[in-house]
């Protein structure tokens, strides 16, 4: 902006508007790919868009997924286990 | 072209020569003429406008932020209640820095019910970040409306702007207005710029949270772009004179016989006529008192009211209050100069003021000057104010 | 292949978040081309920090009950500006219920074109989770210790006394139903009215690795209806079906029980919101006799 003095209250998209949301994790989702059959469910359901289903494998961003859990709860053949951070 | 026209009327021309694209309105006396007319200049095809009959003056300024963040010019009127309805919008639309311009026809306050003048309902918005004029004529109600549109959306601004006119006493009175022409306006007025539009094309948000420090420093470029507007204004005053006869725009407050006063009579609005031919009887009798009428409460342009520190007392007269306080012109004031200041609080709820009044007022103001207790605030009620026929609701409508 | 946008990760939200669920299926749903107006709410908050924005789409916030007329004045921009562009108000159950109301049922009543997105986690759960006029019947909210009394408010039968052209209710719990019907919506001219319920760990009192299960659950039991009103009909979606008759509907307690928020309902309490359910869909039936 021309005018130093000018600031306006607008923000751009992008990852970590709320910080390093992996740090809020307690347990972490953990796939099995011999077991997963790639419908996407946890894709679909992750509240966090951190799962990603590349070339039909899943990947978790685990610098954001915060542990909730809903995506192992969601997987109709239980590919995706919760394990404890400290294991 | 001259036409006789009520100020309201006025208004809506300057909407419509401004070539507004969205127009939110919610009826209130005494801003109603405002709407109507633009609402047959649509029906009549005068205007292509979209004129949203909203529910609320919370959704009139809705509707005006929205469709200027969208990126169309937008513009709505309110006043009174209807003003204290849209007060949290009011702040947002300031906050969220869209130009956009609002007219704001005052009027008394409730409990209990008046609908008859006073300015306490604007200036109760002046600590939320708003350029803020104020009218006291007819054409000066056309001029600050269209060049409202020029100075919010300046680049060294970019801030919504209100233009007050006392109700009735101006939104209903008629004079001769000058109106320049479309080409001549278009000339004046460039295409809208805003600091951002909303628009997928670039999905940037506004207005989420911002963090204490980023949020201060927000509230200080409101502060510095209100504090800028001055010379602004002044610039586009001085550019109008390419398109009207009016050449009074170059400052933003007006003086009238100051150039030798030892008094200064100081207000905003419409009553500043009757002031004058007070004032002018009073020069007869040897009395060197002068006016300065306040047409901009934000920005306060300081080094103008500063110069009142030449005279040798200064009296402010409030047709608004801040309760158990004084009036907020006074207060303003009072913060400015360093001289002693009286203020006078009167013509709430319509209470009607002539030229005998002023003389009074000014008569007893310039003894206690002499005797140097000219300080304080005092309520005014006319003389005759028992003789003050209160007409009836209906008929003023 | 559904694809989402809108949602960048680390967001601020609570983990199992279902507005950012919702969120995500809006943009599976529209793609691009959205403008979004947030009304204060979670959202307003989940977004997280100035510099950055959590949503992929052109956002503006706004107070409160503001978010149905700022869309009214955007989309007539966007027009004005010969721009294509669908016009979303994204608002809690509260602001929809109760504060926004008026400026909902005055859009309503003008026709606006945009679609207004309700995300019902049945409170007011940015404040704290306090009761709303969305809370049903029984639940334990911090402003109603005791329990609610007084059932839901029926905001989707209330947009479709106001006749607009389409009104639908959805679930997170089934993603392709509510992008259906976001679909759908897009392509009607005039005031659409979507309400999305978004069960909510933290107020519903569940653990949130549940959130899509209650969701499910929900639907299941006929606590909450699935449907689309559209041309002067309601069409009763395939996974509601089985509450038309009570015998085929699952047990309500398998919905409550599974939530903290109802410990404190007694026999009295459950029977009333199964009285309530049941005029519910007689409701939802009489219309489709019509
Ligand atoms: C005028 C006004 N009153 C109160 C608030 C405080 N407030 C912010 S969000 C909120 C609750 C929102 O609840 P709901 O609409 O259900 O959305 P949710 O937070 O559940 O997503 C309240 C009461 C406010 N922002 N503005
Ligand atoms: S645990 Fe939650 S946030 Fe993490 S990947 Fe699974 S669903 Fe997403
Ligand atoms: S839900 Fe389970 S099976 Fe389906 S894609 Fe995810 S991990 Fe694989
Ligand atoms: S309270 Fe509920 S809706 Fe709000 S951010 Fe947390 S999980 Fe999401």
């Amino acid at each position: 902006m021309q005018h130093e003095y000018q600031y306006f209250p607008i923000t751009v998209p992008g990852k970590g508007a709320g910080g390093q949301t992996g740090t809020w994790r307690f347990v972490r989702p953990v796939v099995n790919l011999n077991k997963c059959i790639g419908c996407r469910a946890c894709w679909m359901f992750c509240p966090e868009a951190t799962i990603h289903v590349i070339d039909g494998k899943v990947e978790v961003d685990y610098d954001y997924c915060k542990g909730c859990g809903i995506c192992a709860n969601v997987c109709p053949v239980k590919a995706i286990l919760m394990e404890g951070e400290d294991q | 072209m001259r036409k006789v026209m009520s100020a309201n009327e006025a208004v809506a021309n300057a909407v419509k020569l401004a070539r507004v694209g969205v127009v939110g309105i919610y009826p209130i006396t005494p801003q109603t003429t405002v709407i109507e007319k633009l609402a047959e200049m649509k029906a009549e095809g005068e205007i292509d406008a979209d004129i949203v009959r909203v529910e609320s003056e919370h959704a009139a300024m809705g509707v005006t932020l929205g469709a200027g963040a969208a990126g169309v010019r937008s513009f709505t009127a309110t006043g009174s209640q209807g003003l204290l309805y849209m007060h949290e919008m009011v702040w947002w639309a300031s906050g969220s820095r869209v130009p956009l311009v609002m007219m704001v026809g005052t009027r008394a306050v409730g409990a209990p019910w008046n609908i008859w003048n006073e300015n306490t309902d604007f200036m109760s918005e002046r600590d939320s970040g708003w350029i803020m004029a104020f009218a006291s004529n007819p054409q000066e109600a056309f001029d600050l409306v269209l060049q409202g549109f020029r100075i919010s959306e300046d680049e060294r601004v970019f801030l919504p702007m209100m233009v007050g006119m006392d109700g009735f006493i101006l939104t209903h009175m008629k004079t001769n207005v000058y109106l320049p022409s479309q080409e001549e306006v278009d000339a004046f007025l460039p295409p809208r710029r805003q600091p951002y539009v909303i628009d997928p094309e670039a999905p940037i948000g506004m207005g989420n949270i911002f963090p204490p420090v980023e949020y201060m420093k927000l509230r200080h470029s409101i502060h510095s772009a209100i504090q800028s507007a001055e010379s602004v204004i002044k610039e586009i005053g001085k550019d109008y004179e390419k398109i009207s006869p009016f050449n009074n725009y170059r400052t933003l407050n007006v003086k009238y016989r100051m150039e030798d006063a030892d008094y200064a009579l100081v207000l905003m609005g419409a009553w500043a006529g009757d002031a004058m031919e007070a004032i002018d009887e009073l020069r007869e009798k040897g009395i060197n008192i002068g006016m300065l009428r306040i047409r901009y409460l934000r920005p306060w342009a300081e080094s103008e009211i500063k110069e009142l520190e030449n005279v040798k007392g200064i009296l402010v007269m409030d047709r608004a209050t801040s309760l158990g306080r004084g009036g907020p012109l006074y207060l303003e004031v009072k913060a400015t100069v360093r001289n002693q200041v009286k203020g006078v609080v009167t013509g709430l709820g319509g209470v009607l003021l002539n030229k005998e009044d002023f003389k009074r007022i000014i008569l007893k103001f310039l003894k206690e000057a002499k005797e140097e207790r000219s300080d304080g605030v005092e309520w005014y009620y006319p003389a005759e104010v028992e003789k003050v026929e209160l007409r009836n609701p209906k008929d003023v409508e | 292949m559904l694809n989402d946008t809108s949602l960048m990760s680390g967001t601020s939200a609570c983990p199992g978040c279902p507005e950012n669920i919702a969120m995500r299926m809006l943009s599976m749903a529209l793609g691009k081309d959205v403008a979004l107006v947030v009304i204060a709410g979670c959202s307003s908050v989940t977004q997280g920090l100035a510099p950055k924005n959590a949503y992929g789409y052109a956002s503006l916030n706004i107070a409160f009950a503001a978010g149905p007329p700022a869309a009214s004045g955007m989309w007539r921009a966007y027009k004005r500006r010969n721009r294509d562009v669908t016009v979303v108000v994204w608002a809690g159950d509260g602001g929809t219920s109760d504060i926004g109301f008026a400026s909902l049922s005055g859009a309503a009543e003008r026709n606006e074109d945009f679609i207004y997105l309700c995300v019902d986690n049945e409170a007011y759960m940015n404040t704290g989770g306090h009761r709303s006029g969305s809370t049903p019947h029984g639940a334990l909210t911090p402003t109603t210790p005791e329990g609610k009394s007084g059932n839901k408010k029926e905001i989707p039968f209330i947009m479709i006394d106001h006749n607009i052209p389409y009104v639908a209710t959805a679930s997170v719990g089934y993603p392709h139903d509510f992008i259906d019907k976001v679909r759908e919506a897009k392509t009607i001219r005039g005031f659409k009215y979507v309400h999305v319920l978004t069960p909510d760990p933290y107020g519903w009192l569940f653990d949130p690795s549940r959130t899509a299960e209650v969701a499910k659950l929900a639907v299941q039991t006929c606590y909450w209806p699935l449907f689309k009103w559209k041309d002067g009909r309601i069409e009763v979606s395939p996974e509601s079906l089985h509450c038309l008759k009570k015998e085929t509907r699952r047990p309500l307690k398998d919905f409550l029980s599974i939530q903290g928020r109802f410990k404190k309902i007694d026999e009295k309490g459950i029977e009333d919101l199964e009285r309530y359910i049941d005029e519910l869909w007689e409701r939802i039936s009489l219309n489709l006799k019509r």
